[in-house]
Formats: structure tokens, sequence, C-alpha cells
């Protein structure tokens, strides 16, 4: 009976213009995405869309709503993601990344460096240091291994992206936005759903190397070379050169400030947070730069990498604020708040719908940070009043939202793969879809399959 | 309230002038002199950053992203159908490149007096000042306070003017837009005479030095080509209509309030581009204006924003109410006092239209009961809060030059003589006369 119910009120909202509008507006928002309209743009002509069809004033949106959830978003998190911009530029300037990737390349051998590239990049991310800034510090060693080992470039920015957008920005208690910000909508502490998290990590893991080393293989039985054939070579060799050249932290002073922000990140004391985000990954921040002050140039050269921080942070601040700015558009509309009372009455497990809402969005906009901080404030919220634990939803959510994110219009793959790889979307895009689509998506359905098996959910 | 917070507050804005001419970050600069004001003021660091900074920070993104963001791609546009430079053309061309240079700040004072938000008149005749300067050969880092000293200072505290400095001071204290207009004229016409003088020198001096107009990434989109000029070579009339529609839609009023909202009136002025100009604009290049147009109106407001978050920061303790409660007591001649009053908080805030909302309700009525007209009190807060407001850390400031891709290094020190001290001046001015008049 119930279903029936959903159903009928489903098919009344398919009916309706206003819902209409809203999921054409989605459509127009992946077109402008993909087609790289810039995200304030894109979301500006879906707000147009969406108040044309809900009869709403543009006007009283973009000058109420869409700006009030665009700066919602800013004053919430400006000073995490700046922490966060300055954390990654001290750990590039002070070499602690390089030190971290190369020490771990080396740990594992040459046989099974290939392997340690991916962990490398993985381990980086995990401690919070962004994937825009580790790309700079591993793409040479990762572009050495290749070309020692002759296998083809397309596949590099499937490796790299692996390692920096799937199981590493997942887990529980890193730092990463996409973990503070899910957490933090619901409320819930940095390692909430730790369960969730550690099962997916584990599957994505021996699936993605797995499939990953699979790959390589085919590549090598059909004699593909690091080159294809009439492709321009780009050396990496002098940043490799320079690299090494450069006077490095040991690796265990190059993991420290990793440890001290994940760390100071996650106690608690009576389920309060002794540091809060800012300055736990501020902390991590300062005491990178400590360490190697000598290496960074002093303190001369400190602060203008805070500046470099800020104006990496205000790029990323924007991006989700303008999807945030839009989703509080949608959320404006009846048709909205119809679909918010149909929920619950409609059947299915939640957590296979957060995960399916969340990719969802993560589809249309690129961005996984962006996708959960629209859906744990709405769905998230709902399944919370309905009785399921904020922190197995948070989780759900977080790993949900690290398998569509890479679409093509993502920021990062777009980066790697015309920027660091030289390589189209033809030949490089496919692994990445597989490696970091595919995997991350099938590791969040077993992990929510067992959470529901062993009773953890 | 305590000596410590007090000293904390200015030794905040020492550091403030101080780290930004030296070429410090904007955003590092603003977290940490509120940081010093935090500590010194016994306030919660993280709590005050997260609320009373931030929630500063974004009201002002809340109100003008928007604007910016339109504002950039109408100047954006406007470049690409050739209309501005056949706007500077005619202009450099009538008056020769010296004076085409001085009435400058002049027109942007003309638009500002009559009512044009200055964020608007930035952005609608910005390429035409770019093609100006180009034409004249005078170095870019002078465009921040041509436009500032243009719409900051004497415009914006004349007798008569709608702009919210005037509009504050005078109802505040009861009295009419007008009023001491003869003073106030007085007063005004001594800040363009010093302020035109020293803005000539500057420009002179720097060519002698062999500077000369500059390019940078900024500027060079407001730029065209020469095969675009070449290209495109819209008719005189149909050159300066946008630019007229645009400003007229802006200040439209029906029954005393503005027909358009801003950003209304922004899009009637883009439309009319296109209606126009629709032969000359070149649509492929259409998606990138609409890119950088955003970027460059998100960093734009969010350099303004840092600012405002300090200033938020400093208003919010407590000894800034109590400091300012104090200065009526001080032994100083009312007149005097006022300025000084008026300058102080102008200074702690870098605003001239919010110092004089604080001075003017607050304290306006403890210098009538000494026996000053309301009229000359008002006069005197809007004229000499034109001062100390352009202090690095005024918002206007630090937009025009994140907007024109310089540095305080460079471009502030022509804004402290043209723009602090030149109000200042005249303001002294304008007592002497007051008091020969009397």
């Amino acid at each position: 009976m119930a279903r029936d119910g959903g159903n009928f009120i489903l098919w009344g909202l398919l009916m309706s213009t206003g819902l209409l509008g809203c999921i054409l507006a989605l459509a127009v928002l992946v077109f402008l995405c993909v087609k790289k309209v810039h995200i304030v743009v894109s979301t500006l002509i879906a707000v147009f869309v969406v108040c044309i069809f809900n009869g709403m004033s543009f006007y009283s949106e973009i000058t109420g709503d869409y700006i009030e959830g665009f700066v919602s978003f800013v004053q919430s998190w400006f000073l995490v993601f700046f922490a966060g911009a300055f954390f990654g530029e001290m750990m590039d300037k002070s070499g602690s990344a390089q030190a971290i990737a190369n020490g771990l390349v080396r740990a594992f051998g040459e046989k099974y460096s290939l392997i340690a590239i991916p962990l490398a990049i993985g381990l980086l991310c995990y401690g919070g240091v962004n994937g825009f800034v580790v790309v700079f510090a591993t793409w040479p060693m990762l572009d050495r291994v290749f070309r020692k080992l002759d296998l083809p470039r397309r596949l590099m920015p499937a490796w790299f992206q692996f390692g920096a957008g799937t199981f590493s920005n997942c887990g529980p208690g890193t730092p990463s936005s996409l973990n503070l910000v899910a957490t933090g909508a619901l409320g819930v502490g940095a390692t909430a759903g730790w369960q969730i998290g550690l099962v997916t990590i584990a599957v994505t893991l021996i699936l993605g190397i797995a499939w990953g080393m699979w790959m390589f293989k085919r590549a090598k039985a059909r004699g593909e070379h690091y080159l294809s054939e009439n492709a321009v070579d780009y050396s990496y060799e002098d940043q490799a050169k320079q690299n090494e050249e450069r006077e490095l932290p040991s690796f265990i002073v190059a993991l420290i400030p990793l440890i001290v922000t994940v760390v100071s990140l996650n106690i608690t004391v009576g389920g309060q947070q002794i540091f809060n985000n800012f300055y736990a990954i501020a902390l991590g921040a300062f005491v990178c730069a400590l360490l190697n002050l000598k290496r960074i140039g002093g303190i001369a050269k400190v602060v203008p990498g805070l500046g470099e921080g800020v104006k990496n942070a205000l790029n990323i601040v924007a991006a989700t604020s303008a999807i945030t700015g839009f989703a509080t558009v949608v959320k404006a509309t009846t048709a909205f708040s119809l679909i918010v009372e149909a929920i619950p009455s409609m059947q299915g497990s939640p957590l296979l719908t957060l995960f399916l809402a969340t990719n969802v969005m993560c589809a249309i906009t690129g961005t996984a940070t962006g996708a959960a901080n629209m859906v744990a404030p709405i769905l998230g919220d709902i399944y919370v009043k309905m009785g399921v634990p904020a922190a197995t939803v948070a989780r759900t959510i977080v790993v949900s939202a690290v398998g569509f994110d890479s679409v093509p219009h993502n920021g990062g793959i777009v980066n790697y793969i015309f920027g660091f790889a030289h390589e189209d979307y033809k030949s490089a895009y496919p692994a990445v879809f597989a490696l970091s689509v595919v995997v991350p998506c099938i590791a969040a359905l077993a992990a929510i399959a067992a959470a529901y098996l062993f009773g953890f959910a | 309230m305590s000596a410590i917070s007090i000293f904390g507050i200015f030794l905040a804005i020492a550091l403030m002038v101080l780290l930004l001419v030296k070429g410090l970050n904007i955003y590092i600069t603003a977290l940490l002199c509120s940081i010093v004001v935090c500590i010194t003021s016994r306030l919660g660091v993280y709590e005050t950053m997260t609320t009373t900074y931030m929630q500063n920070f974004v009201s002002f993104l809340q109100s003008w992203f928007l604007v910016f963001f339109l504002g950039a791609i109408l100047g954006r546009v406007m470049t690409m159908t050739g209309a501005t430079h056949v706007v500077a053309e005619l202009i450099v061309k009538a008056l020769g490149p010296r004076w085409a240079m001085l009435m400058l700040p002049i027109a942007v004072g003309a638009l500002v007096y009559g009512g044009i938000n200055a964020y608007v008149g930035i952005f609608a005749i910005f390429p035409v000042i770019l093609a100006v300067f180009k034409e004249a050969d005078a170095p870019a880092r002078f465009i921040p306070v041509m436009y500032l000293f243009g719409s900051g200072t004497f415009a914006n505290c004349g007798p008569g003017t709608p702009q919210i400095l005037n509009v504050v001071a005078t109802q505040a204290l009861g009295v009419d837009p007008m009023a001491k207009a003869g003073l106030g004229f007085i007063g005004i016409g001594a800040i363009i005479v010093i302020g035109l003088l020293w803005y000539n020198y500057f420009i002179n001096k720097a060519k002698a030095d062999g500077e000369h107009f500059e390019l940078n990434d900024k500027l060079a989109p407001y730029e065209m080509t020469e095969e675009e000029k070449a290209r495109v070579k819209p008719g005189k009339l149909l050159s300066f209509l946008p630019l007229i529609i645009t400003l007229v839609a802006v200040n439209i009023k029906v029954g005393g309030s503005n027909l358009f909202h801003l950003e209304e009136a922004l899009i009637i002025g883009i439309i009319s581009v296109f209606v126009l100009h629709w032969k000359n604009i070149d649509k492929s290049k259409l998606p990138n204006v609409l890119q950088e147009s955003a970027v460059s109106a998100l960093t734009m407001a969010c350099s303004t924003c840092a600012v405002l978050g300090f200033a938020g920061v400093v208003k919010s303790t407590a000894a800034f109410s109590a400091f300012i409660d104090m200065i009526p007591s001080f032994p100083l001649p009312p007149t005097l006092s006022l300025i000084i009053a008026t300058n102080i908080v102008c200074m702690i805030t870098g605003a001239a239209s919010g110092s004089a909302a604080i001075v003017a309700p607050l304290l306006g009525s403890i210098y009538t009961g000494m026996g000053m007209d309301p009229a000359w009190v008002a006069r005197l807060i809007a004229v000499s809060a034109t001062g100390c407001d352009s202090v690095p850390h005024n918002g206007s400031i630090a937009a025009y030059i994140n907007m024109t891709g310089q540095t305080y290094k460079k471009a502030y020190f022509p804004v402290f003589c043209m723009c602090l001290v030149t109000p200042l001046i005249a303001t002294a001015i304008m007592c002497l006369a007051s008091l020969v008049l009397l």
C-alpha cells in the first residue's frame, strides 16, 4: 500500500512543471559543466531555468536564495579550506610531499614501485594534502616509473586519480574537504561510520590495484609503448632531477605534519573535538613549517605561501559555494518540498538511495564535496530523522561521493589529462572511468551490503 | 575598556598599513591584524574569526558579488564592440591627452555626485579609463588613485549629493542635504584643486622617470588587439549609447527611489550593448568573457571582503565604542575634536560613510550641545570623513588595486596624498573659511 502511495505521488510530481523545471535545470547544469563553462555562470543559468518553470522571480532568487546559499558556504568553510590550502603549500614547499612519495616508492622496491605510487599519493591525500598539490610533487616520479617500465602514458591520469580521488579522501578521520563537509553537515565526528569507510578502502584498493595491473599487462601484451605513435614527448626529467637535487626532509620528519593533523583532528574528549577543523589543519601546517624552516627558506618564505594558499582556497570554495547556491534555490521550490514529503513513503534501502542520490549529484557537478554538501543536509537529514544513525548516513554519503565525481568535467581530471599527461580524453579517460568511477562504486556498494549484513548500519 | 585593547586596535591598524604597503597578501594581512585585535581585546580568536569576521566578510560578498560579476561582463562586452575605444579616442582628440587625463577624475566625480554607484561606475567606464591612460601613455598604477579621488573624495561629501555619506551625515543631524552649501563647495573646491595639482605632478614625475603605460594580466582583457581594432569601427553615437543607457538606468528615480536595482540596470546595459552592437561582437569569445568575469568579480569582491571582515572585528570590540564616547571629552576646540573623532573612526573602519553612520548619530548631539550649528556639524563630518577613510584597508582601494592588477607598493602612495591628506587640508581650509565668513 505504502509503495503504491509513493508511486502515485511520484507520478503526480513528474507531471508537474515545477519538477520538470528542476530536472531540466540539472540537465542544463550538466551540459554547461561538460562544456567547461565556469561553475558560477552555469549555476546562474540553471537557476534561471528553475525560476521560469516554478514561476519564481529570477531577480529575487539570485539576490536572495542563491547568494545566501553561496555565502553561507563561504562563511562556514573559507577558513578551513584556507588552512588546508596553506597546509598543502607547506608540504610542497618543504619537500615533505616529495620525501613521503620517494620514501614509500623506495620501500616497495623497484619491482613494486608501480603499486607504491598510488599508495604514496593516497597517503598524502589521506593526510589532508589536496590532489591539486600532490600532482606537482608526484608526477615527475610517476612519469619516471612509466618510462622505465615503458607503460603507455595514457594510463597515467587513471593511476594518479585512483590514488588521489578514491580511497584516500573518503576514509574515516581524513581532513579532506569531502569528509569534513559531509560529517560536519550531519553533526558527527570525522571518524563517524568508520566500519563502512574501512570496507570501502579495502575493496577499492584490492579491486583497483588488481584492475590497474591487468590494464598494464594488457597494454604490454598489445605492444603499446610509453608514447603512442606520433605523440609529442614531454619530459619531466628536469623536474625529477631538480626534485632529487633538492635537500628533502627524512621520511619520518615529512610524515609528522600529516600525523599531527589527522591525530589532532580526531582527538575527542567526551565526544567533543579538542581542536576544531581549522586549528587541527593549521597546526599541521605550522608543524610542517617549523620542522622545515630552513628548507622552506625562513619565515620570509612561509608568509607568501599563505598568500598562494588563499588563492587556491578561494577557487575551491567558489565552486562548491555556487553549487550550494543552486541547491538553495531548488530547495525553495514547491516541487522540492513535495519530493521531500514523498521520499519517506518510497520503498527501498535508505543507504542505497543515498548512494544513488550522491552519485547523481556527483555526475552533475563533478565535485565530490559539492555533491556531499547537497545531499547531506537534505536527504541525509530526512533519513536521520527517520532513525538511520547519522554516522552511517554521513559515511555512506562520503564513500559514495568518490564514485561519479570522476566525470570528464571534474576539474582535476581535466588538468591531469591535458596539463600533465598531454593525452586526449579518448585515450586516457576510459581507464580513469574504470579505476575512479566503477571501482569506488563497487566498493561503496560492497560496504553498504556489509553494513546491512553485519549490522553496523 | 582597557588601554591594552585600544593599543591593540591601533597596533593592528599600523600593522595593516605596514604589511600591505610591504606587499603582503591582503587576506593574510587582514587575518593577522584581526587576530591581533582578538588577542588584545580578549576575544576568542576562533569564535571571532568564524562569526564576526566571516559574517562581515560574506555580507559584502552577498550584496556585491552579482553587481561585480555583471559589471565585469558589461565592461568586457563593451570593450569587444570597440565602442569604448571610440569614446576614449574622441575624448582624447577633443581635449588632448593631458587635459583628458585631468578631466577623467572630474568626469568620474560628476557621475558619482549625480548619484551613480561608484562600483557600477568603474565597471561601466573602466575600458574608457584604460584607453585614455593608454592614449596619454600614463602608468596604469595611477588608475586606482584617479578613480578613488574622483569617486570617493569631493563627490560623495558635497552638498546635495544623494551619496550615502552626505545623506547619513545630514539625516542624523536632522538637516537638509544641502546644509552649509557655501562652505561645502569651498571644501570640495579645495579638494579638487589640491588633488588635481598633486595628480598632475605625480603623473608628470612618473613620466619623467621613464614610466610608461603597461598592460598586465588583469588589464589585457580590456584591450583590443590591432586586428580587432581594424575589424570593428562602430559609429560615434552608437558608441556612446550603451554607456549612457547604463548610467541613466542606474539613476532613473520614480517617486524618490530608484526604478531599477543595480543588478537590473547592469543587465539592461549589457542587453543594450548586444542589441546595438550585435554585428561587432565576436560571439566565439563570449564563453571566455563569462568565465573570466566570474573569476575577476570573485577575487575583486573577496579582497574587499577580507578588509571589511577586519573592520567588523574592530567595531565589535568593547574598547572601540568606549573610545568613541570618550573623544568629545578631550580638552580640544569642538571643531577640531569632531574632525579628530570622525577621522579616527574612519581610520579604524576604512569607510567614510560607515564612520559617518557611527559618528553622526552617536556624537552629533554632543557637539551641537556644545553650541555648534547642526548643519555645520553635518557638513564637517561629511567632508572630513573623506580623509582618513583612505587607509590601505579601505574596501574600495582594495577592489580597485585588485581590479587593475596593481600592488599597494606601487599604487598606494598617491592615494595617501590625494585621497587622505588632500581632504584633510581641504577640511582645514573650510574651517578657516567658516571663521572668516562668520
